[in-house]
């Protein structure tokens, strides 16, 4: 059969002057008969596990669950899929597959030649996803398999993707997993920082409401740290996984920004995400932006602010100091945003937040700037050009300029150590230097994606449940030298 | 901060154990949780939201008691979520999250002499510190602001506790007490007892602000809780963010209690204003739309 080099399916989305009235997803994924067909593209590589799975953080076996899905088996694609990521209705949405299992489908790149190919990849996101939504709304109840009670018992801190990927596979195990997070809700980033238009909440209710049903026990409301101590835990716990993120804001140390009218991401996303402020005044959280916001930066978490800024009905402005090619998010989002009316301004670097009489914002004063290369052969640099300051008029200003080490939890704790910044050193176990104490997620590799967060729980788990099992711990343990290569 | 008991048993559901109304806005509130009851310091705060839809309120810890698992907030119901609090909330009923203790502990040392002001609500959040100091060997006096008689609270809990002699009342429009307000008290202090060694306020950002001058000028200690917006209160938005000297500082994990001759107070007031008319709108549509509603939901479900 001749090969489906260029048909891929692409989902279907909402139409802009739809989308931007609304916090409901915009892309509404494949359906059924899109679903056969694009799994039908999928030519089964035997060396897969060099290709699609390889790209994967995870490891999912990709060609395994498409060819469940094609003998009309939806169910055991799904349980393909669980056995190495409990949440795929999760990652087919938030992952950024082109860059991963994606950019390795052998229809655009052979991992193996290294060699660029003419097609278009296979739709493995939205495949995925849709395993996961169909199971997820059939009513069909998927009976976990849960090994019989080790009387062990586990203390995971934070209840972001590694934190409830750990929770899971421990659970499996039969040991006892107790969840703590500040929050009142479950999903940490899932649920105060990636959009309901990006991922509608109700998958993460479901989600809980299956980890629950497992008998995974929650204690939401409990800073570590503050609330309790991890000496506390250490005491009561056989063993303990921090998972506690790396999400604290950060801005960019350029003047006013203590005006009124600066947020960091975190605290805008936070207010509206997961304080529901676009529902005000029935919720009871404000978020105001003015009529003109300028968000800074050109990350996921750029635009993922721009999304929910002109949802809120704000004339939004992208500012970012290099360009569309150079930034990290999506070149298709940076479509989707403008498509809704967002302006972009490449290549320009703010250097001051201007305020009123009031102390309230009113414009961002920005320098344009031009790239160089860089002598040492790295990305491009930008540089400022002379004589090109100008302000943009905005009532508030936005900063995804990145995240900084959240470390309340383990501050002060001698026991474990930590790296100039702040986050915690593991090694190739994910064990830190405090016996029986792990660490997952962007708090051992400073900020990545969801999926690597999962992958680091589910690989922890099982070395936690070993160490539960034997006792064992390295006598000389060593931190690893390249703890983002995990 | 380690406890005895195990983390385990501390854990339960925050539920209204008690609530007595003790002026026309503010009322006690008794909390059943545990692990707050057991872990909390003085200085430490709560942080409440009362429903699904309520805002993140932090709360200061007045008091707590182990044996019963309670702890006891002083409410005065003055914005949306303070409201919601005393109106939907009576006993045997649960809340939807609580999160603590939270924040830094007070530093309880030995100082000499210490004038604790608070102002309004700030009484109520200076009452676990007055006993803490007391006990570490201090001499302690209590300064009690109001902007009137009903903003006076714990008078006679401290009274109590530390007698007559050692408690002093203000009230600004002169209805009660002595006359004036937080600077007033400090130096009538001053006048009758010396120069303090340490001042603590908490009250309103521009009472602290107001009181701070005083102190700095007159070089004296200054411990203030510092009232910032607050959201996220587990160190990660940095809504609470402060400027105390040089230095960006998070109250939610570093404070409530900073250096209050460092802190910015003038940027402290004006952030903390930013969302009065937001805050407004939500309170009124909280009395005039959700409360009914609400109320006579709750009705029904005794009726039936």
């Amino acid at each position: 059969m001749a090969i489906r080099w260029l048909d891929r399916n692409e989902t279907c989305l909402l139409p802009p002057e739809v989308r931007k009235k609304t916090f409901k997803e915009y892309d509404l994924g494949y359906t059924i008969n899109q679903l056969l067909d694009e799994c039908d593209r999928c030519i089964f590589c035997r060396d897969y596990d060099k290709r699609c799975k390889a790209g994967c953080p995870v490891g999912n076996d990709i060609p395994v669950f498409i060819d469940h899905v094609e003998k009309g088996d939806l169910i055991g694609a799904y349980k393909v899929l669980l056995k190495t990521n409990p949440f795929p209705a999760i990652t087919g949405r938030v992952c950024p597959q082109e860059r991963l299992c994606e950019g390795s489908c052998i229809l655009t790149y052979d991992t193996v030649r290294k060699k660029k190919n003419k097609g278009l990849a296979v739709g493995i996101g939205a495949i995925e996803r849709f395993i996961g939504d169909a199971i997820r709304i059939s009513g069909i109840e998927i009976d976990e398999e849960i090994k019989p009670d080790t009387g062990k018992k586990v203390a995971i801190i934070g209840a972001g993707p590694g934190g409830l990927t750990a929770a899971y596979y421990l659970r499996k195990e039969g040991h006892e997993v107790h969840v703590f997070d500040a929050l009142p809700y479950i999903g940490g980033v899932m649920m105060y920082g990636i959009p309901p238009e990006r991922l509608d909440r109700s998958v993460l209710e479901w989600e809980e409401k299956r980890l629950r049903k497992m008998g995974i026990k929650f204690h939401l409301g409990v800073l570590v740290g503050r609330s309790i101590t991890l000496y506390d835990l250490y005491k009561d716990f056989d063993a303990i996984i921090l998972a506690t993120g790396s999400g604290r804001g950060k801005m960019m140390g350029i003047p006013g920004e203590d005006l009124n009218g600066v947020y960091t991401a975190i605290e805008f996303l936070t207010r509206v995400n997961m304080m529901k402020a676009y529902k005000f005044p029935e919720s009871a959280t404000p978020v105001k932006l003015g009529k003109r916001t300028a968000v800074i930066g050109g990350g996921f978490t750029a635009v993922d602010c721009v999304l929910d800024a002109i949802r809120l009905g704000v004339e939004t402005h992208l500012v970012y100091r290099r360009t569309r090619e150079t930034s990290s998010a999506r070149d298709v989002e940076w479509d989707h945003v403008a498509e809704e009316g967002a302006i972009l301004h490449w290549l320009t670097q703010p250097i001051e937040i201007i305020g009123d009489e009031n102390g309230n914002v009113k414009g961002l004063k920005c320098v344009k700037m031009q790239l160089v290369e860089d002598p040492n052969g790295g990305r491009p640099r930008p540089k400022p050009i002379e004589g090109s300051e100008h302000i943009i008029e905005v009532d508030s200003v936005i900063f995804a300029v990145g995240q900084d080490a959240n470390p309340t939890a383990y501050e002060g704790v001698k026991e474990i150590q930590t790296n100039k910044w702040n986050n915690v050193d593991v090694d190739d176990h994910f064990r830190t230097s405090w016996k029986g104490v792990f660490a997952v997620g962007d708090l051992v590799n400073g900020g990545d994606t969801v999926v690597r967060a999962i992958a680091h729980g589910r690989k922890a788990a099982q070395y936690c449940h070993e160490y539960l099992t034997t006792g064992e711990w390295p006598e000389n343990w060593e931190a690893h030298p390249k703890p983002w290569t995990l | 901060m380690a406890t005895e008991k195990s983390v385990l048993s501390l854990l339960d559901k925050p539920k209204v154990v008690g609530k007595k109304q003790v002026s026309p806005r503010g009322y006690f509130m008794e909390i059943y949780l545990p692990l707050v009851a057991n872990n909390a310091k003085p200085g430490q705060f709560v942080t409440i939201q009362a429903t699904e839809m309520s805002a993140r309120q932090p709360m200061q810890i007045v008091d707590t008691n182990p044996e019963k698992g309670t702890f006891s907030i002083l409410v005065e119901a003055y914005n949306r979520s303070t409201v919601e609090l005393v109106e939907l909330f009576s006993e045997g009923e649960e809340l939807f999250n609580v999160e603590g203790p939270n924040g830094k502990p007070f530093p309880v040392e030995k100082y000499g002499t210490v004038l604790l002001i608070g102002h309004g609500w700030g009484a109520g959040a200076n009452y676990p510190i007055a006993k803490a100091l007391a006990d570490a060997g201090n001499e302690v006096y209590i300064a009690i602001v109001g902007g009137s008689r009903e903003n006076i609270y714990c008078e006679s809990e401290y009274k109590q506790l530390f007698g007559e002699d050692k408690v002093s009342v203000y009230t600004e429009d002169d209805e009660y007490g002595k006359e004036g307000g937080v600077v007033q008290a400090l130096e009538d202090f001053i006048n009758e007892k010396g120069q303090p060694d340490l001042v603590v306020f908490a009250g309103g950002a521009s009472h602290g602000e107001m009181l701070a001058e005083a102190t700095k000028e007159k070089g004296i200690k200054n411990l203030s809780l510092v009232p910032s917006l607050m959201l996220c209160t587990s160190g990660l938005c940095l809504t609470c963010r402060v400027k105390v000297g040089d230095k960006m500082v998070m109250n939610c994990i570093e404070g409530p209690y900073l250096d209050g001759n460092q802190v910015d107070w003038k940027n402290v007031t004006f952030r903390t204003g930013y969302y009065w008319d937001l805050e407004k709108e939500s309170l009124e549509y909280f009395l005039n739309k959700l409360l009914p509603k609400l109320k006579r939901k709750k009705e029904k479900k005794q009726n039936q």
